[in-house]
């Protein structure tokens, strides 16, 4: 026989009236025994041990607990209570069932609608980017007004070309720490058991100074990644290395064949380090000369604001910088956010 | 006269009748389900005795320890003197409704 049904059966019953209850339902269970054997008996307990549970208020009251005027208050009454008025919620709901569907409808559309914006809001707003003084980093975004475009057309530019870096970089006075990274690059890692497609980006070796984030292990780029012919060195991210190296430690003494060429694994960014996003696996340092053997031409350029500098100054001297690059330095416009 | 009695609060009046002493929660469950064939759970039987003897149609007592189901005493019901009455009306009323039927009830 089931102890946990009859214990069951048990604490659904008032003190007073369990000898009795649990006395009928042992014999029925007998009964059952010798009429369908036993695990048709064994069934039937069951069964009856969940009718208890989901009629509890019922089974309680059926055995004359309300009648009998003890405790009324407690917290089987308050069960009792919000059951019914579920049920009746239910009963009236199915009434009319088009109202219900448009109910519902609302409901998830709001409840769906509340949460999207909330993530966006969260991730944009409330929580603030793991970097060092964040509110000092800008990205430079380029609108071009309609006369200048080469196609007629205003247009809002967010990479810049991968030459007039070295110009922004020699002639800005309000910014500091300049880098730049590439759009989204993929690289086969192959030379590990089942080749994988890894995406990363091209960046200069001065970000992540720049973003003032330490690695959790290794290190970071340094000026010699930009100089011709450096060794190919690349950085993981931290899901990268669990992933693919199931975190394992030894990966900054092994090189890595990406796209067939060797590379030399020298730090793993912390878990929050997401940049530019979190689907990005790997870092590679990008050099400006290096344009044919990348194939980078566009990139995107952030920077610090230098200490001192406004967001409006850093403005107006990017218009006159982006205008004299387009060669039109009188109704040049450019800004940066 | 009270209310009158439900088509299931007759039934189970009948089984007490039929019971006569010997009538409590699993015996009364098992008459009522052998003689009408319907699947009964206990819950449904003890909520229809509460509520007769809040009617004052049924009374209760506990009965002495057995040696059956463990030693656990058993709570009686039997019929009061308003329910005697109450099950007699609706015997009679059932019989003399039913006089008569009986070949058409078959030929239906």
């Amino acid at each position: 026989m089931s102890r946990l049904a009859l214990l069951v059966i048990r604490l659904a019953t008032p003190p007073a009236d369990r000898e009795w209850v649990l006395g009928d339902t042992i014999e029925e269970y007998e009964a059952h025994a010798r009429a369908d054997g036993p695990s048709a008996a064994h069934f039937w307990l069951l069964r009856e041990a969940l009718r208890v549970v989901a009629w509890a208020p019922r089974h309680r009251r059926a055995i004359g607990r309300a009648r009998r005027g003890l405790s009324g208050t407690d917290l089987m009454r308050f069960l009792d209570d919000l059951r019914q008025d579920l049920r009746y919620s239910v009963r009236v709901l199915l009434q009319v069932p088009a109202f219900s569907f448009v109910v519902v409808l609302t409901l998830a559309l709001g409840i769906g609608a509340n949460t999207a914006i909330f993530s966006v809001v969260n991730a944009l707003l409330l929580t603030p980017l793991p970097y060092k003084d964040p509110d000092r980093l800008v990205r430079l975004v380029e609108n071009v007004p309609a006369e200048e475009s080469p196609n007629g057309r205003a247009v809002r530019l967010s990479t810049i070309q991968q030459e007039d870096f070295l110009a922004w970089r020699e002639q800005s006075r309000t910014l500091s720490h300049m880098a730049i990274y590439s759009s989204p690059v993929a690289m086969t890692l192959s030379g590990r058991g089942e080749a994988v497609r890894l995406n990363g980006r091209r960046v200069s070796p001065a970000l992540f100074a720049m973003l003032g984030m330490p690695p959790i292990m290794g290190q970071f780029f340094d000026e010699h990644d930009a100089a011709p012919g450096a060794n190919p060195r690349i950085v993981l991210s931290h899901r990268a290395w669990q992933r693919y190296f199931a975190a394992d430690r030894n990966v900054l003494t092994a090189s890595l064949i990406l796209d067939g060429r060797s590379y030399a694994v020298i730090g793993i960014t912390r878990p929050d380090f997401e940049f530019p996003d979190p689907q990005t696996e790997f870092w590679a340092p990008l050099m400006p000369t290096d344009v044919p053997s990348t194939g980078v031409t566009r990139v995107q350029m952030i920077a610090r604001l230098v200490d001192g500098a406004s967001l409006e100054s850093a403005t107006a001297e990017a218009n006159v910088i982006g205008g004299r690059l387009r060669g039109d330095p009188a109704s040049a416009e450019s800004g940066r956010q | 006269m009270s209310a009158p009695l439900g088509e299931f609060e007759q039934i189970v009046l009948f089984a007490l009748l039929r019971l006569e002493a010997d009538a409590y929660g699993a015996t009364i469950r098992r008459e009522i389900e052998s003689r009408t064939g319907r699947p009964l759970g206990i819950s449904a039987v003890y909520t229809t005795l509460d509520r007769l003897e809040q009617k004052g149609i049924v009374r209760s007592h506990i009965g002495e320890p057995t040696a059956e189901r463990g030693g656990r005493r058993r709570k009686y019901f039997e019929l009061t003197a308003l329910g005697a009455r109450a099950v007699r009306d609706a015997y009679q009323a059932h019989a003399r409704m039913t006089a008569g039927l009986e070949r058409r009830l078959k030929a239906l």
